[in-house]
């Protein structure tokens, strides 16, 4: 606890215990009034000098409508009409329902702190041959650092020696643990399980994946949930409609009855109980909790504003490669044209010259399987030129050579006949002739039909999936998940038609959701309700494109998201509702009289309390 | 040119905004923003006048919420 939630404790005990013995004198003994008011007013003024300084303040300063106007009203009318036991408790009381908040933020920010602490404090970096510790922000790109076991890695990097298991729960939620080893990338804020290791340092730390972790949850604080804004504007018009409803709650009727003491009593009853404090307080708690709850397991989400509409998903598109599939093709079998002998020996050598310099999975494949062939230098590709979502065209030994699908030689007005099956087929040819085809293949991710199957049980209404591959083998794909709907063939535009098209069949207040690996999805991640990108550990723009990021490529991450989104809207609205039917029930009791200013005391902070429980609960979701 | 100060010492989700709405009435500031639960004020003016606006922030935090501190991070 801090040191001034000790010094309020410290207050609100030494004033409940001075209370406590005054009503027991007073009760055997009896008191004479003057002395009465004297006494009752030290442990008053102990537990609630500052309410009243801050009443003071906000008057003067311009904002007089808050709780603490309300308290003082409250106690001051409470011992205007003798009832003097009843103010000291009201005050005594809301202070240990401040201190309860106080202390419930500070045990969720330093929840959440914890779950945050991947940031290395310290990094063995290898100068002139020895180890010197110093800070990760001073260490270069390029630079040689050592790891021990039980050690967090600080940055970025390649491990050139020693391999070890790696914990990587802290940043993607997943406790399995990761081997690796020489040539193996890994990121900073992973423990090193088992042995030392020497990594070579990719990015220094202001631009490692740790920092930018961290920043993106540290501003996910700052936009607020619209039903956040919501309460707060509430809040501000609530107040002074209740001082007046208070305030005409106590003229009228008196008027009427002539005996102002009795409404000027239930009026003060009536301001304590409708005190917002339950609700402006529990609604943003809930939010930071599901967010730390998130964090927690790998997904990170930018926003209160997109944890809140996560809960609203009723459509989700994912993109097919590296999203529910595995992104690893290979070739499972090649068809050439020609029957000659050197037919295999041709084609390869043609289809590596084009396809070794492209990023592409598939073309990665196709290189991948065709380097046992290549024995020489003879093919060399000049003026590579490689079209998203077609192909790669080249020059080679003077001839015009191209590898790609049936959109490439469609457009290079290349006579073929379209291949049959329902894999991915890359043809490949030189001079205007096909030299034949590779197939190539490419996983479905062992989790992807689980999750598919969950975010059904959710209450996912459509399942879409797009993909730049042969329509056939995205159908195939389509049909092994239980995909609603799937479009191949996309160009990188077609996508975006698309995702227009699902957008505007979607009824409206619903959300969509598109799910894809953040590498030339922006333009679609942008344009969904909330775009959630996968496998974001070590990748920018990844990172920076989406929403939601995952950090590792789990599909089943996207269904906890939703579902900590979903239970993380409930909690707020039990709470709403809570608060709004007790305040309500206990106000129009208060208004008949049936209320002492005790049980409504006891039914403001204990609303507020339970409220507030009720939002931590958030921070254990997963 | 974009500040962020460290705030301290507010536990009342109301004060914060409170401070918000305060500090955006300060002439020359721009874009306040209280991440109440982070602890941190930011805001956007001019860079010769940030330390003269620092102490007014400040002074604003002490009057909504005497307990607060707010340190220049």
């Amino acid at each position: 606890m801090k040191i001034r939630h000790k010094r309020l404790l410290f207050r609100i005990s030494a004033s409940a215990l001075m209370f406590a013995a005054i009503f027991a004198v007073d009760l055997t003994v009896g008191l004479n009034t003057y002395l009465k008011y004297a006494l009752y007013l030290i442990p008053y003024l102990t537990v609630g000098y500052d309410i009243i300084f801050k009443a003071i303040v906000g008057i003067t300063g311009g904002h007089p409508f808050d709780e603490n106007f309300l308290m003082c009203i409250a106690t001051f009318g409470a011992f205007g009409i003798g009832e003097l036991p009843e103010a000291v408790f009201v005050m005594l009381f809301y202070q240990t329902g401040e201190l309860f908040q106080s202390i419930a933020v500070g045990k969720s920010r330093s929840s959440i702190a914890a779950l945050m602490d991947i940031k290395p404090d310290k990094a063995r970096v290898i100068r002139d041959g020895t180890e010197n510790e110093v800070a990760p922000e001073e260490i270069m790109v390029g630079e040689m650092i050592v790891v021990r076991p039980g050690e967090k890695i600080p940055l970025d990097g390649e491990i050139t020696e020693g391999e070890s298991e790696l914990d990587y729960s802290k940043l993607t939620g997943e406790s399995i643990p990761v081997y690796a080893e020489p040539g193996d990338k890994v990121s900073g804020g992973a423990i090193c399980m088992g042995g030392v290791i020497k990594i070579k340092v990719s990015s220094e730390y202001k631009d490692s994946t740790v920092k930018k972790i961290l920043d993106l949850v540290e501003n996910a604080f700052e936009s607020k949930a619209k039903t956040d804004r919501l309460i707060t504007r509430f809040s501000a018009v609530y107040t002074p409609v209740v001082v007046i409803s208070a305030l005409l709650l106590f003229l009228i009727p008196s008027i009427v009855t002539k005996d102002p003491v009795v409404w000027l009593s239930r009026a003060l009853v009536f301001l304590v109980i409708s005190c917002p404090c339950a609700l402006v307080l529990s609604v943003p708690l809930s939010y930071f909790g599901g967010i730390g709850a998130a964090s927690r397991n790998g997904i990170l989400i930018k926003g209160s504003v997109y944890l809140e509409s996560l809960a609203d998903v009723t459509h989700v598109v994912f993109d097919k490669t590296g999203t529910l599939t595995k992104g690893k093709f290979k070739v499972s079998a090649l068809k050439v044209m020609s029957k000659a002998e050197t037919a295999n020996d041709e084609i390869c050598r043609t289809a590596y010259a084009l396809e070794k310099g492209s990023n592409h999975p598939i073309a990665m494949a196709v290189t991948e399987y065709c380097k046992k062939y290549v024995t020489d230098n003879g093919y060399v590709a000049v003026n590579v030129n490689e079209t998203a979502g077609m192909g790669v065209t080249a020059d080679i030994n003077g001839k015009c050579c191209f590898a790609g699908n049936a959109k490439l030689l469609k457009k290079l007005q290349i006579d073929f006949d379209e291949a049959e099956g329902d894999t991915g087929i890359i043809y490949v040819g030189s001079d205007k002739k096909l030299l034949g085809y590779f197939e190539v293949e490419d996983e479905i991710k062992e989790e992807a039909g689980d999750a598919i199957r969950r975010l059904k049980d959710l209450g996912i209404k459509k399942t879409v999936m797009l993909s730049g591959d042969r329509k056939s083998c995205v159908d195939k794909t389509a049909k092994a998940l239980s995909i609603d709907r799937a479009a191949g063939e996309l160009l990188p535009a077609d996508k975006v038609d698309e995702l227009k098209k699902e957008l505007s069949s979607k009824p409206s207040g619903k959300k969509l959701v598109y799910v894809g690996d953040g590498i030339n999805d922006a333009p679609v991640l942008g344009m969904a309700d909330i775009g959630i990108s996968m496998g974001a550990m070590g990748s920018d723009a990844a990172i920076e494109a989406a929403d939601v990021v995952l950090m590792d490529d789990n599909p089943q991450k996207i269904v906890s998201a939703l579902r900590i989104a979903k239970k993380t809207k409930r909690i707020v609205i039990e709470n709403i509702v809570f608060a709004l039917v007790i305040k309500l029930f206990f106000l129009v009791l208060g208004a008949f009289g049936k209320t002492s200013l005790w049980e409504a005391t006891f039914a403001d902070v204990g609303v507020m309390v339970i409220a507030v429980l009720n939002s931590m609960r958030t921070l254990k979701l997963k | 040119m974009k500040y962020v100060c460290k705030l301290e010492n507010v536990d009342c989700a109301h004060c914060a905004s409170k401070i918000e709405k305060a500090v955006s009435g300060i002439k020359g500031i721009d874009n306040v923003n209280v991440s109440f639960f982070s602890e941190k004020l930011s805001f956007e003016c001019d860079e010769s006048l940030y330390d003269e606006i620092f102490e007014k922030v400040k002074e604003i935090c002490r009057k909504v919420s005497p307990d607060s501190g707010l340190k220049k991070l």
